[in-house]
């Protein structure tokens, strides 16, 4: 469960905030929890957006312990994906409790359930969508440990193989993938530990390539942490790991990124420039790809060309989104796909 | 493609051969042989006026070289801002106006583009007259919510803002600010001081940092709120890497620090006036007008390669003199 609340870094991120803390003793309109709870399960897909700010949030989440323990005697699954699009919303910094326990308190939800793991597949279903995006939530908080808090509970409970013998259990191969990137979190997230944890967050990505679900994403993390660990031809050979067309478009684009600064380490422009063009084709208008080709191509002794792929880049449409800005988030990416199916799952 | 050198080397064999109009533009040479460096001059940190091209030894690769030309402050300037929206806080409105009072103080002939960054890059004002330029404005913003700005890309910004097309005759600088951080880029640090090298802009940096231990008491009501390291900091060599090899000046302010007040909740105190950062900007404006830019006709030397320059004034006297490391042609 969740019970550590210390991220320094990004603590420090999320303290430049404006707010002025005498405010928090003001009413957000007379709006409880629980009041807003009804117009959720009511269909209005505004409501924590339009009542939850950064000043309403600490008045809301003063009386949380009694609001969640009166709903732990009337449990719903519409309160877990509640409380995500909450948290969500509101959480200020990983110093807030109320985020936390909110958190906590879904994740008790959903496995508090009538049937054991694995033998009801609605409820199966449930609880791994919620877990995945909650884990994918604190992914997007750069939070590690948050994320080894919430995949603590789990280690015995989702499994990536059916076990023999058999017994009670999710299975499902994305807790591998998940527990990889919390390693490859902390390992990126201070360039003095990357040497040390770069390569067991790889040998976790290793496991996670036998599955065919997450194989294309552990393959494609584990060659940017080569990459970042200066083993350009090792991030290459990893690459090569790839062999079936990528579904996902994040990862395809990843992918060409990855191989581009890999070629680009071994000093083949050329090759690399392809590679970027690849990134393109998948996300037209990506700044990364266009800020990597720009960097190339002044290498290469072509300004003109960079030139034109700067410009290109700093005027890119507002609308498109940048794969490559998905990547230090992971699965946060879906995190509106998973809240959706929990959503409806709460009807 | 860490190394520097080496990929300088291979590339000028093509720019030589093809491209020698923009890469005069690029690569600051003003004509085909003709290399133009800023150069500024500091004795007991004021800038020195009235020197001339007989003050001055300059060479480029170990060779001495004749100096054709100094001037200015009378050449126009093409100034890139670059502005860093997250992590802002309480800066926002002191920032924005940074960026104003530089609009306002450059003059009829010098122009103007703005590029912000953060969770995307964006050029909010392309290069056009200074005086034409539309104020910069930063929306206030409360944060709550899960922070999409957490994302930075500080260093693919820097390189997407330094890669400018440049005409002869016109100086190149780019001012940018930043809280530090870069959390999502592609690029890394070596990629950018490498870009920067061989173009022919001066790099001025304000970084805007927390300052973790505040002498000033806390305010009433409040107690002082310890910081803890952010491990995620571009690492501070990086700036100044960055400014001492394109001759530009890094300016460090600590505007901020945090209390806790009686409640629980964190509150970002600001330390700087209402022209706070704005100073810090109208200062590197300053220096950089009041170096002088050096023209040489490039002699006994290759032109092909890395060019390690060195410059210092001969007249009597203590100086410091800060001009760009080198150039790639």
């Amino acid at each position: 469960m969740i019970t550590l609340l210390r991220w320094p870094g990004l603590l420090l991120l999320l303290s430049l905030v404006t707010l002025d803390g005498r405010a928090a003793t003001q009413q957000p309109a007379g709006v409880s929890l629980d009041e807003l709870l009804s117009q959720y399960e009511a269909g209005d897909r505004q409501a924590i957006a339009r009542v939850v700010s950064g000043r309403n949030y600490r008045v809301l989440v003063r009386n949380l312990n009694d609001t969640l323990s009166r709903w732990s005697r009337d449990r719903r699954p519409s309160q877990t994906a509640f409380l995500l699009e909450f948290v969500r919303t509101g959480v200020i910094d990983l110093k807030d409790d109320a985020a936390l326990k909110a958190l906590g308190a879904a994740q008790e939800f959903v496995m508090a359930r009538r049937d054991p793991p694995g033998r009801n597949p609605a409820q199966d279903d449930l609880e791994l969508t919620w877990h995945k995006a909650a884990v994918g939530l604190v992914q997007g908080l750069s939070a590690p440990m948050l994320v080894d808090d919430l995949l603590g509970p789990l280690r015995r409970r989702i499994v990536a193989t059916p076990p023999v013998p058999a017994r009670d259990v999710l299975v499902d191969p994305w807790i591998v993938l998940a527990d990889a990137i919390a390693l490859e979190q902390r390992a990126f997230a201070d360039p003095r530990t990357l040497p040390s944890e770069g390569p067991r967050a790889i040998r976790r990505f290793d496991d996670a390539a036998a599955f065919t679900g997450t194989r294309a994403e552990a393959i494609v993390r584990t060659s940017w942490l080569l990459v970042r660990l200066g083993q350009h031809a090792n991030a290459l050979a990893a690459l090569e790991g790839l062999r079936d067309p990528i579904d996902d478009r994040s990862v395809r684009c990843w992918s060409a990124l990855v191989r581009g600064r890999a070629l680009e380490g071994l000093d083949r422009a050329e090759a690399a420039t392809r590679a970027y063009e690849d990134a393109l084709v998948v996300a037209p208008h990506s700044q990364s790809a266009l800020a990597a080709l720009t960097a190339l191509e002044i290498r290469r002794g072509r300004p003109d060309v960079a030139v034109r792929r700067a410009a290109e880049a700093r005027q890119a449409p507002s609308s498109t989104v940048d794969p490559w800005l998905q990547y230090g988030s992971a699965d946060y990416r879906f995190f509106r796909e998973r809240v959706e199916r929990l959503r409806t799952a709460g009807r | 493609m860490t190394s520097r050198r080496p990929i300088a080397l291979a590339a000028v064999v093509v720019a030589a051969a093809q491209l020698q109009p923009m890469v005069r533009g690029q690569q600051f040479r003003a004509s085909v042989d003709a290399v133009m460096v800023d150069v500024s001059v500091t004795s007991n940190n004021r800038p020195v006026a009235g020197l001339t091209a007989a003050d001055f030894e300059l060479t480029d690769n170990g060779v001495r070289q004749t100096i054709i030309d100094v001037s200015g402050e009378a050449l126009p300037i093409d100034v890139t801002l670059i502005v860093d929206t997250t992590g802002t806080g309480v800066l926002q409105s002191s920032l924005a106006a940074g960026v104003n009072r530089i609009l306002k103080s450059l003059r009829d002939v010098d122009r103007a583009r703005i590029v912000t960054f953060g969770h995307r890059i964006n050029e909010v004002a392309p290069l056009a007259p200074a005086r034409t330029v539309p104020a910069f404005a930063l929306e206030p913003r409360v944060y709550h919510g899960f922070q999409s700005d957490v994302v930075t890309t500080c260093f693919d910004a820097l390189v997407l803002s330094l890669v400018t097309p440049s005409e002869p005759g016109r100086r190149q600088l780019a001012m940018l600010f930043t809280a530090g951080r870069d959390t999502a880029s592609l690029l890394d640090a070596d990629t950018v001081l490498d870009v920067a090298s061989r173009t022919n802009t001066a790099v001025f940096v304000v970084r805007g940092m927390f300052d973790p231990n505040p002498r000033e008491p806390a305010p009433e009501g409040t107690t002082p709120r310890t910081i803890p390291p952010d491990r995620l900091l571009i690492p501070v060599r990086f700036f100044k890497d960055l400014t001492v090899s394109t001759g530009g000046v890094e300016q460090v302010v600590e505007p901020t620090y945090l209390v806790r007040n009686d409640t629980g909740r964190q509150i970002i105190r600001s330390r700087l006036g209402d022209d706070g950062l704005e100073q810090a900007f109208v200062r590197m404006l300053d220096a950089f007008r009041s170096s002088y830019v050096l023209r040489y006709t490039l002699q006994g030397v290759p032109r092909a390669g890395w060019h390690e320059l060195k410059v210092r004034v001969t007249k009597p006297g203590r100086y410091d003199v800060r001009a760009r490391k080198g150039y790639g042609a």
